[in-house]
Protein backbone atom coordinates (compact mmCIF):
# COMPACT_ATOMS: atom_id res chain seq x y z
CA UNK A 1 0.00 0.00 0.00
CA UNK A 2 1.42 3.40 -0.86
CA UNK A 3 2.04 6.02 1.77
CA UNK A 4 -0.79 8.37 0.77
CA UNK A 5 -3.42 5.68 1.10
CA UNK A 6 -2.05 4.62 4.47
CA UNK A 7 -1.95 8.20 5.72
CA UNK A 8 -5.52 8.72 4.56
CA UNK A 9 -6.64 5.60 6.38
CA UNK A 10 -4.84 6.56 9.58
CA UNK A 11 -6.40 10.04 9.51
CA UNK A 12 -9.85 8.54 9.07
CA UNK A 13 -9.33 6.21 11.99
CA UNK A 14 -8.12 9.16 14.05
CA UNK A 15 -11.16 11.24 13.15
CA UNK A 16 -13.65 8.54 14.03
CA UNK A 17 -11.80 7.85 17.26
CA UNK A 18 -12.22 11.46 18.28
CA UNK A 19 -15.96 11.68 17.78
CA UNK A 20 -16.56 8.73 20.09
CA UNK A 21 -15.05 10.62 23.03
CA UNK A 22 -18.27 12.39 23.92
CA UNK A 23 -17.89 14.83 26.82
CA UNK A 24 -21.58 14.63 27.70
CA UNK A 25 -21.58 10.87 27.94
CA UNK A 26 -21.84 9.34 31.36
CA UNK A 27 -18.59 8.03 32.76
CA UNK A 28 -18.21 4.31 32.40
CA UNK A 29 -18.57 2.14 35.45
CA UNK A 30 -21.18 2.27 38.20
CA UNK A 31 -19.03 4.32 40.60
CA UNK A 32 -18.34 6.94 37.96
CA UNK A 33 -22.05 7.36 37.23
CA UNK A 34 -22.95 7.44 40.91
CA UNK A 35 -20.35 10.11 41.67
CA UNK A 36 -21.30 12.24 38.69
CA UNK A 37 -25.03 12.17 39.48
CA UNK A 38 -24.40 12.58 43.20
CA UNK A 39 -22.32 15.70 42.61
CA UNK A 40 -25.07 17.15 40.40
CA UNK A 41 -27.73 16.59 43.07
CA UNK A 42 -25.52 17.86 45.87
CA UNK A 43 -24.41 21.00 44.05
CA UNK A 44 -27.97 22.16 43.39
CA UNK A 45 -28.95 21.41 46.99
CA UNK A 46 -25.99 23.39 48.34
CA UNK A 47 -26.91 26.37 46.18
CA UNK A 48 -30.59 26.09 47.15
CA UNK A 49 -29.95 25.86 50.89
CA UNK A 50 -27.29 28.60 50.74
CA UNK A 51 -29.63 30.92 48.84
CA UNK A 52 -32.44 30.11 51.28
CA UNK A 53 -30.29 31.02 54.28
CA UNK A 54 -29.22 34.26 52.59
CA UNK A 55 -32.82 35.18 51.81
CA UNK A 56 -33.77 34.50 55.43
CA UNK A 57 -30.96 36.66 56.75
CA UNK A 58 -31.85 39.44 54.32
CA UNK A 59 -35.63 39.46 54.81
CA UNK A 60 -35.77 37.93 58.29
CA UNK A 61 -38.26 35.41 56.99
CA UNK A 62 -36.80 32.36 58.73
CA UNK A 63 -37.51 29.53 58.19
CA UNK A 64 -39.65 30.01 55.07
CA UNK A 65 -36.87 31.08 52.73
CA UNK A 66 -34.87 28.00 53.69
CA UNK A 67 -37.84 25.67 53.24
CA UNK A 68 -38.85 27.13 49.88
CA UNK A 69 -35.34 27.26 48.47
CA UNK A 70 -34.60 23.75 49.71
CA UNK A 71 -37.53 22.42 47.69
CA UNK A 72 -36.50 24.44 44.64
CA UNK A 73 -32.90 23.31 45.04
CA UNK A 74 -33.99 19.68 45.15
CA UNK A 75 -36.02 20.23 41.99
CA UNK A 76 -33.04 21.87 40.30
CA UNK A 77 -30.86 18.93 41.34
CA UNK A 78 -33.30 16.48 39.79
CA UNK A 79 -33.43 18.61 36.63
CA UNK A 80 -29.61 18.49 36.51
CA UNK A 81 -29.62 14.71 36.89
CA UNK A 82 -32.33 14.41 34.22
CA UNK A 83 -30.18 16.41 31.82
CA UNK A 84 -27.05 14.40 32.49
CA UNK A 85 -28.83 11.05 32.13
CA UNK A 86 -30.62 12.09 28.94
CA UNK A 87 -27.41 13.36 27.43
CA UNK A 88 -28.64 16.93 27.17
CA UNK A 89 -25.54 17.92 29.07
CA UNK A 90 -25.64 21.35 30.61
CA UNK A 91 -27.69 23.11 27.99
CA UNK A 92 -30.83 24.76 29.31
CA UNK A 93 -34.19 23.37 28.32
CA UNK A 94 -35.34 19.79 28.11
CA UNK A 95 -34.91 18.96 24.46
CA UNK A 96 -31.90 17.41 22.92
CA UNK A 97 -29.79 19.71 20.81
CA UNK A 98 -31.35 19.70 17.32
CA UNK A 99 -28.23 20.89 15.53
CA UNK A 100 -25.39 19.40 17.52
CA UNK A 101 -21.94 20.71 16.79
CA UNK A 102 -19.14 18.23 16.40
CA UNK A 103 -18.39 16.47 19.65
CA UNK A 104 -21.65 17.49 21.23
CA UNK A 105 -23.83 14.87 19.59
CA UNK A 106 -25.23 12.37 22.00
CA UNK A 107 -25.89 8.66 21.73
CA UNK B 1 -1.12 9.64 62.08
CA UNK B 2 -3.67 11.90 60.50
CA UNK B 3 -4.39 11.42 56.77
CA UNK B 4 -5.84 14.92 56.54
CA UNK B 5 -2.71 16.57 57.88
CA UNK B 6 -1.33 16.91 54.36
CA UNK B 7 -4.06 19.42 53.51
CA UNK B 8 -3.11 21.87 56.25
CA UNK B 9 -2.23 25.34 55.16
CA UNK B 10 0.53 27.17 56.94
CA UNK B 11 2.04 30.54 56.32
CA UNK B 12 5.58 30.64 54.95
CA UNK B 13 5.86 34.43 54.90
CA UNK B 14 3.27 35.94 57.26
CA UNK B 15 1.80 39.13 55.81
CA UNK B 16 -1.11 41.07 57.28
CA UNK B 17 -2.78 43.89 55.37
CA UNK B 18 -5.03 45.78 57.76
CA UNK B 19 -6.85 42.99 59.54
CA UNK B 20 -6.74 40.60 56.60
CA UNK B 21 -4.31 37.71 56.65
CA UNK B 22 -2.65 37.69 53.22
CA UNK B 23 0.27 35.44 54.14
CA UNK B 24 2.27 33.67 51.49
CA UNK B 25 1.27 30.08 52.28
CA UNK B 26 2.43 26.67 51.12
CA UNK B 27 -0.63 26.65 48.83
CA UNK B 28 0.47 29.94 47.25
CA UNK B 29 4.02 28.61 46.95
CA UNK B 30 2.90 25.63 44.86
CA UNK B 31 0.65 27.83 42.72
CA UNK B 32 3.68 30.02 42.03
CA UNK B 33 5.76 26.94 41.21
CA UNK B 34 3.03 25.69 38.84
CA UNK B 35 2.88 29.03 37.02
CA UNK B 36 6.68 29.22 36.84
CA UNK B 37 6.86 25.70 35.39
CA UNK B 38 4.20 26.44 32.76
CA UNK B 39 5.98 29.65 31.82
CA UNK B 40 9.34 27.90 31.63
CA UNK B 41 7.93 25.05 29.53
CA UNK B 42 6.36 27.38 26.99
CA UNK B 43 9.17 29.95 26.97
CA UNK B 44 12.18 27.64 26.81
CA UNK B 45 10.39 24.80 25.08
CA UNK B 46 9.42 27.00 22.17
CA UNK B 47 12.74 28.85 22.02
CA UNK B 48 14.29 26.72 19.23
CA UNK B 49 11.16 27.19 17.07
CA UNK B 50 12.37 24.13 15.19
CA UNK B 51 10.39 22.53 12.39
CA UNK B 52 11.30 19.17 13.88
CA UNK B 53 10.74 19.76 17.60
CA UNK B 54 12.99 18.50 20.35
CA UNK B 55 11.47 16.90 23.44
CA UNK B 56 10.49 20.06 25.34
CA UNK B 57 9.11 21.75 22.25
CA UNK B 58 7.12 18.61 21.40
CA UNK B 59 5.64 18.64 24.91
CA UNK B 60 4.63 22.29 24.63
CA UNK B 61 3.13 21.65 21.18
CA UNK B 62 1.22 18.60 22.38
CA UNK B 63 -0.44 20.62 25.13
CA UNK B 64 -1.19 23.46 22.74
CA UNK B 65 -2.74 21.21 20.11
CA UNK B 66 -4.66 19.17 22.65
CA UNK B 67 -6.35 22.22 24.14
CA UNK B 68 -6.85 23.83 20.73
CA UNK B 69 -8.69 20.72 19.51
CA UNK B 70 -10.68 20.59 22.74
CA UNK B 71 -11.88 24.18 22.29
CA UNK B 72 -12.58 23.72 18.60
CA UNK B 73 -14.62 20.55 19.05
CA UNK B 74 -16.59 21.45 22.15
CA UNK B 75 -17.02 25.20 22.04
CA UNK B 76 -17.42 25.54 18.27
CA UNK B 77 -15.33 27.29 15.65
CA UNK B 78 -16.33 30.74 16.90
CA UNK B 79 -14.65 30.07 20.21
CA UNK B 80 -11.06 30.61 19.03
CA UNK B 81 -10.70 33.91 20.95
CA UNK B 82 -11.33 32.08 24.21
CA UNK B 83 -8.60 29.51 23.68
CA UNK B 84 -6.03 31.32 25.91
CA UNK B 85 -8.47 31.26 28.83
CA UNK B 86 -9.10 27.53 28.54
CA UNK B 87 -5.41 26.83 27.99
CA UNK B 88 -4.44 28.71 31.17
CA UNK B 89 -7.09 26.85 33.15
CA UNK B 90 -6.02 23.48 31.82
CA UNK B 91 -2.30 23.98 32.43
CA UNK B 92 -2.81 25.45 35.90
CA UNK B 93 -5.10 22.63 37.06
CA UNK B 94 -2.99 19.92 35.44
CA UNK B 95 0.24 21.22 36.98
CA UNK B 96 -1.49 21.59 40.34
CA UNK B 97 -2.70 17.99 40.21
CA UNK B 98 0.61 16.60 39.00
CA UNK B 99 2.78 18.59 41.43
CA UNK B 100 0.69 17.08 44.20
CA UNK B 101 1.73 13.60 43.09
CA UNK B 102 5.34 14.30 44.13
CA UNK B 103 5.84 13.18 47.75
CA UNK B 104 6.04 15.96 50.38
CA UNK B 105 4.38 18.49 48.10
CA UNK B 106 1.10 20.28 48.61
CA UNK B 107 -1.87 19.80 46.25
CA UNK B 108 -3.59 23.15 45.95
CA UNK B 109 -6.42 21.70 43.83
CA UNK B 110 -7.48 19.64 46.87
CA UNK B 111 -8.85 22.79 48.50
CA UNK B 112 -12.41 23.67 47.60
CA UNK B 113 -11.77 27.39 47.88
CA UNK B 114 -9.15 27.15 45.13
CA UNK B 115 -11.33 25.07 42.80
CA UNK B 116 -14.36 27.20 43.61
CA UNK B 117 -12.34 30.31 42.79
CA UNK B 118 -11.47 28.80 39.41
CA UNK B 119 -15.06 27.68 38.78
CA UNK B 120 -16.39 31.09 39.78
CA UNK B 121 -14.01 32.74 37.30
CA UNK B 122 -15.42 30.48 34.59
CA UNK B 123 -18.98 31.20 35.71
CA UNK B 124 -18.56 34.99 35.74
CA UNK B 125 -16.70 34.89 32.41
CA UNK B 126 -19.35 32.75 30.72
CA UNK B 127 -22.24 34.80 32.08
CA UNK B 128 -20.59 38.06 31.03
CA UNK B 129 -19.88 36.59 27.60
CA UNK B 130 -23.54 35.59 27.18
CA UNK B 131 -24.77 39.01 28.27
CA UNK B 132 -22.37 40.80 25.92
CA UNK B 133 -23.22 38.57 22.94
CA UNK B 134 -26.99 38.43 23.41
CA UNK B 135 -27.91 41.30 25.73
CA UNK B 136 -31.10 40.66 27.60
CA UNK B 137 -31.89 37.82 25.23
CA UNK B 138 -29.49 35.83 27.37
CA UNK B 139 -32.21 35.51 29.99
CA UNK B 140 -34.21 33.37 27.56
CA UNK B 141 -31.94 30.67 28.93
CA UNK B 142 -34.04 30.51 32.08
CA UNK B 143 -37.32 29.84 30.30
CA UNK B 144 -37.17 26.53 28.42
CA UNK B 145 -38.64 26.75 24.93
CA UNK B 146 -42.01 25.14 24.45
CA UNK B 147 -42.91 25.14 28.13
CA UNK B 148 -46.40 26.45 28.93
CA UNK B 149 -46.26 30.02 30.23
CA UNK B 150 -48.28 29.06 33.30
CA UNK B 151 -45.33 26.97 34.49
CA UNK B 152 -42.97 29.96 34.42
CA UNK B 153 -43.19 30.86 38.13
CA UNK B 154 -41.92 27.39 39.02
CA UNK B 155 -39.60 26.75 36.08
CA UNK B 156 -37.68 30.02 36.16
CA UNK B 157 -36.45 29.71 39.77
CA UNK B 158 -35.52 26.08 39.14
CA UNK B 159 -33.61 27.01 35.99
CA UNK B 160 -31.83 29.84 37.81
CA UNK B 161 -30.83 27.51 40.64
CA UNK B 162 -29.73 24.90 38.13
CA UNK B 163 -27.61 27.55 36.40
CA UNK B 164 -26.14 28.73 39.71
CA UNK B 165 -25.25 25.17 40.66
CA UNK B 166 -22.84 24.93 37.70
CA UNK B 167 -19.79 26.43 39.45
CA UNK B 168 -20.55 24.43 42.59
CA UNK B 169 -20.68 21.07 40.80
CA UNK B 170 -17.62 22.04 38.75
CA UNK B 171 -15.58 22.86 41.86
CA UNK B 172 -16.82 19.94 43.96
CA UNK B 173 -15.90 17.45 41.24
CA UNK B 174 -12.27 18.57 41.04
CA UNK B 175 -11.76 19.11 44.76
CA UNK B 176 -13.44 15.84 45.82
CA UNK B 177 -11.41 13.79 43.36
CA UNK B 178 -8.10 15.25 44.45
CA UNK B 179 -8.83 15.21 48.15
CA UNK B 180 -10.24 11.66 48.15
CA UNK B 181 -7.30 10.35 46.14
CA UNK B 182 -4.65 11.87 48.37
CA UNK B 183 -6.43 10.81 51.56
CA UNK B 184 -6.67 7.26 50.24
CA UNK B 185 -2.95 7.18 49.41
CA UNK B 186 -2.06 8.29 52.92
CA UNK B 187 -4.47 5.85 54.56
CA UNK B 188 -3.00 2.88 52.69
CA UNK B 189 0.55 4.04 53.38
CA UNK B 190 -0.48 4.34 57.03
CA UNK B 191 -1.60 0.68 57.06
CA UNK B 192 1.91 -0.43 56.15
CA UNK B 193 3.51 1.71 58.86
CA UNK B 194 1.00 0.51 61.48
CA UNK B 195 1.48 -3.16 60.58
CA UNK B 196 5.25 -2.89 60.87
CA UNK B 197 5.12 -1.14 64.22
CA UNK B 198 2.51 -3.55 65.60
CA UNK B 199 3.65 -6.92 64.21
CA UNK B 200 7.38 -6.45 63.69
CA UNK B 201 8.84 -9.01 61.29
CA UNK B 202 5.46 -10.40 60.27
CA UNK B 203 4.37 -6.79 59.63
CA UNK B 204 7.05 -6.42 56.97
CA UNK B 205 5.57 -9.46 55.19
CA UNK B 206 1.90 -8.40 55.35
CA UNK B 207 2.70 -4.71 55.05
CA UNK B 208 3.70 -5.29 51.45
CA UNK B 209 0.00 -5.71 50.51
CA UNK B 210 -1.14 -2.11 51.17
CA UNK B 211 2.06 -0.99 49.49
CA UNK B 212 1.08 -2.90 46.34
CA UNK B 213 -2.36 -1.30 46.42
CA UNK B 214 -0.68 2.08 46.78
CA UNK B 215 1.40 1.50 43.67
CA UNK B 216 -1.79 0.84 41.70
CA UNK B 217 -3.45 3.85 43.34
CA UNK B 218 -0.61 6.17 42.34
CA UNK B 219 -1.03 5.13 38.73
CA UNK B 220 -4.75 5.72 39.06
CA UNK B 221 -4.17 9.13 40.68
CA UNK B 222 -1.99 10.26 37.79
CA UNK B 223 -4.83 9.28 35.45
CA UNK B 224 -7.27 11.23 37.64
CA UNK B 225 -4.94 14.25 37.58
CA UNK B 226 -5.14 14.39 33.79
CA UNK B 227 -8.80 13.42 33.62
CA UNK B 228 -10.00 16.07 36.05
CA UNK B 229 -8.08 18.86 34.31
CA UNK B 230 -9.63 17.61 31.05
CA UNK B 231 -13.16 17.43 32.50
CA UNK B 232 -12.88 20.93 33.97
CA UNK B 233 -11.85 22.34 30.60
CA UNK B 234 -14.44 20.37 28.61
CA UNK B 235 -17.21 21.74 30.82
CA UNK B 236 -15.78 25.25 30.48
CA UNK B 237 -15.88 24.79 26.70
CA UNK B 238 -19.50 23.58 26.82
CA UNK B 239 -20.47 26.62 28.89
CA UNK B 240 -18.74 28.92 26.42
CA UNK B 241 -20.62 27.13 23.63
CA UNK B 242 -23.92 27.70 25.44
CA UNK B 243 -23.15 31.38 25.87
CA UNK B 244 -22.13 31.87 22.26
CA UNK B 245 -25.10 30.02 20.78
CA UNK B 246 -28.27 30.23 22.78
CA UNK B 247 -30.87 27.75 21.74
Amino acid sequence: MDLDARLHKARERNATGKSTSDPNALPTGPIGIAVRLGVELLAALIVGVGAGLLVDRWLGSAPWGLIGMFVLGSAAGIVNVYRVVNGIGYAPGYRKDKTPSQGRDVE
Amino acid sequence: MNPLEQFQIHAIVPITVGHVDTSFTNSALYMAIAVALIYALLKYGMKPKALVPDRLQALAEIFYEFVANLVDENAGHNAKPYFPFVFCLFMFILLGNLLGMIPYTFTFTSHIIVTFGLALTVFVFVTALGLIKHGFGFFRLFMPQGAPIIMAPILIPIEILSYLSRPVSLSIRLFANMMAGHTMLTVFAGFTVMMISALGGLGYAIGILPLLINIALIGFEILVAFLQAYVFCILTCLYIHDSLELH
